[in-house]
């Protein structure tokens, strides 16, 4: 019995696509799972350019043609099937009473035959085939039996990512490999990938939504994903610029604020920068302070803070390309050809221009401004002026004299309010 | 050692290279300007032991460059003994690369803003009636209360270290020394 129930899928055209709302989403955009980003609606999957010539004849007929490059409003969906163990392969397609999925494309990955099918107009799966050979039967289960995972919604206007198991997620590792902090495969490995071409298998894997805001493909660079790691790949010579291992966290943009860490607050330092609002309120985990909208729950922004986030080595994202070097640091940090230099709260970072990688953390910024009339932030008490700067400004009962990032400040001993800037030392 | 010179002679062209960076001799930090001690016109990076764990921390964690640069910083240096110290091998395996996270959050921990003396944290435990909090780059923060004549620094996860030598000037900050490695609380 065939897998590929291609004849049906015109069928399946034919029935969801009356039914598919505003964009119309063309199915010739039926490449990877992942809608693509700006990718105008090419089909570059290798699947799924057969479908493409394939959907383009017919859909000529329908009202979704010319929506074809607006790939990313696909009204596509697929289930996926999960293989729990390697002798559970899915081969079902069709299924009573539902209208039967259709490859929209086929991809490796490592030993596994991802099929990616559209099960409705809302969901998008991948049915993954550890061993050919093993799927033979059909499942006649009605779907919600079936062990099948969502692989990405369609809500709110965009894709949403699933993990193979139905959280909202980057990505699985393959099984053998433990999740670990950098990403699925072992970290030795990672390193040596830097200079190789980008492996076949992740040619098409477009980066999660949630992530393409921050890294975009421009004409010097691209970017894709694969197995935790978010690949930064040269145009001319499709050869791996630099990886960052996308693992670490997997709360990102678009997924849900777990509730259990709902209690954990930003620590007390970083509250002046991150206050709660009504629009956004601020939570702290794996060493990133998350924005939340308070009506959905969902991160709308991500910040790391120096412990767990931009380190040494790693790639400056894409929202941090402008100069941004807080202004008593702009005479002793300039950008050259040799180094750039980029402001994210906690640290001004020495960039290499040419690879975008983090090469050394130039300067420490304690994270809590200082502000004209706000109080004196805690743990300041002690004296910390400089050497050069002591014997000018000292403590007497009448005025006290901290300095933060770069500047001195005079502070009120009574009230303990910051009373003025005093002067910038850089 | 021709490495601290070398971070030496670094450090004064970027200390001359930024213009406005007033010593007390008013000239731009080098050697030749005559200040009684070296220290004061080398870096931190500069005048701590290369070898030190600390160092060696500090370059894993890509924070070398850090105390090399403008700051001011006070920095409390852990002895060698001090990482020893530390429980279940955590002081080797702070240094492989998956553990990068957190051997920065320690380390920043153990960097304090500005140049801050033995007396200012003193005179401020005094001032604050035994007590006194102290920030850090890090976020986190240390708590300094006098024990016996010397200054003991309690850290978030209810540790304490004591200062065991301190006030070594250098151009960007001061370097104390301390007999225990600082941990701030686990994040979340």
């Amino acid at each position: 019995m065939k897998r590929f129930i291609l004849a049906a899928g015109v069928a399946a055209l034919a029935i969801s696509a009356p039914a598919a709302a505003k964009p119309g989403g063309g199915h010739g955009g039926g490449h990877a799972a992942k809608a693509q980003h700006g990718g105008g609606g090419q089909a570059k999957a290798r699947g799924g350019s057969k479908q493409h010539a394939q959907r383009t004849a017919h859909a000529s007929k329908q009202r979704q043609a010319p929506k074809q490059q607006h790939a990313q409003k696909q009204q596509h969906t697929m289930r996926m099937a999960q293989s729990h163990g390697p002798s559970k392969a899915h081969a079902k397609i069709k299924e009573r009473g539902h209208a039967p999925v259709v490859k929209m494309a086929e991809r490796k990955h490592g030993n596994d035959r991802i099929r990616e099918v559209n099960r409705d107009r809302n969901t998008r799966v991948a049915i993954r085939d550890h061993n050919r050979d093993a799927d033979r039967f059909v499942d006649r289960r009605p779907s919600r039996d079936r062990d099948v995972r969502r692989f990405a919604n369609y809500d709110g206007g965009r894709w949403i990512d699933r993990d193979f198991a139905g959280n909202r997620n980057v990505g699985s590792c393959p099984p053998g490999l433990a999740k670990k902090h950098n990403g699925c495969l072992p970290p030795g490995q990672a390193k040596q990938l830097i200079g190789n071409r980008l492996p076949l298998a992740y040619r098409d894997s477009y980066l999660p939504v949630r992530l393409r805001d921050y890294y975009r493909d421009n004409d010097d660079y691209y970017y894709r994903y694969g197995d935790g790691y978010l690949y930064r790949v040269n145009r001319e010579n499709n050869l791996i610029a630099a990886l960052l291992p996308m693992f670490g966290s997997a709360l990102g943009l678009g997924t849900q604020f777990p509730t259990a860490y709902s209690n954990y607050g930003v620590p007390p330092y970083y509250q002046s920068f991150y206050p709660d609002t009504r629009d956004s309120y601020y939570r702290y985990a794996n060493g990133n302070v998350y924005g939340i909208d308070p009506r959905t729950g969902l991160i709308q922004d991500v910040v790391p803070l120096m412990a767990g986030g931009y380190g040494v080595g790693q790639l400056l994202p894409a929202g941090y390309s402008a100069y941004n070097v807080p202004y008593q640091y702009r005479d002793y940090y300039q950008d050259s050809s040799d180094a750039y230099y980029r402001y994210a709260p906690g640290a001004i970072y020495q960039v290499d221009p040419r690879t975008n990688l983090v090469t050394s953390v130039a300067s420490l910024l304690t994270p809590t401004g200082f502000a004209v009339g706000q109080p004196l932030p805690m743990g300041y008490s002690a004296y910390n002026v400089p050497y050069q700067y002591r014997s000018q400004y000292y403590d007497t009962p009448d005025s006290m004299y901290r300095y933060n990032n770069g500047y001195i400040y005079q502070v009120d001993p009574t009230t303990q309010l910051i009373s003025a800037v005093i002067r910038a030392i850089v | 050692m021709t490495r601290s010179w070398l971070t030496l002679g670094a450090a004064a062209l970027a200390i001359a290279a930024s213009g406005c960076n007033g010593t007390k001799d008013g000239g731009n930090g080098t050697v030749a300007d005559g200040n009684e001690s070296g220290g004061e016109n080398k870096t931190i990076a500069a005048s701590l032991d290369a070898n030190s764990k600390f160092v060696q921390a500090a370059k894993a964690a890509g924070l070398d460059a850090t105390l090399a640069g403008p700051g001011p910083y006070t920095v409390l240096v852990p002895s060698d003994d001090a990482f020893a110290k530390l429980p279940d091998g955590m002081g080797d395996s702070l240094m492989k690369p998956e553990s990068k996270a957190e051997l920065t959050r320690i380390l920043t921990y153990h960097i304090l803003p500005g140049t801050i003396l033995v007396d200012d944290i003193g005179k401020a435990i005094d001032q604050g009636d035994g007590k006194t909090v102290l920030a850090t780059m890090g976020g986190d923060t240390l708590t300094a209360t006098k024990v016996g004549g010397n200054i003991v620094l309690t850290d978030s996860s209810g540790g304490k270290a004591t200062l065991s030598g301190g006030d070594e000037q250098a151009s960007n900050g001061v370097v104390h020394h301390v007999d225990s490695v600082l941990v701030p609380k686990k994040a979340a």
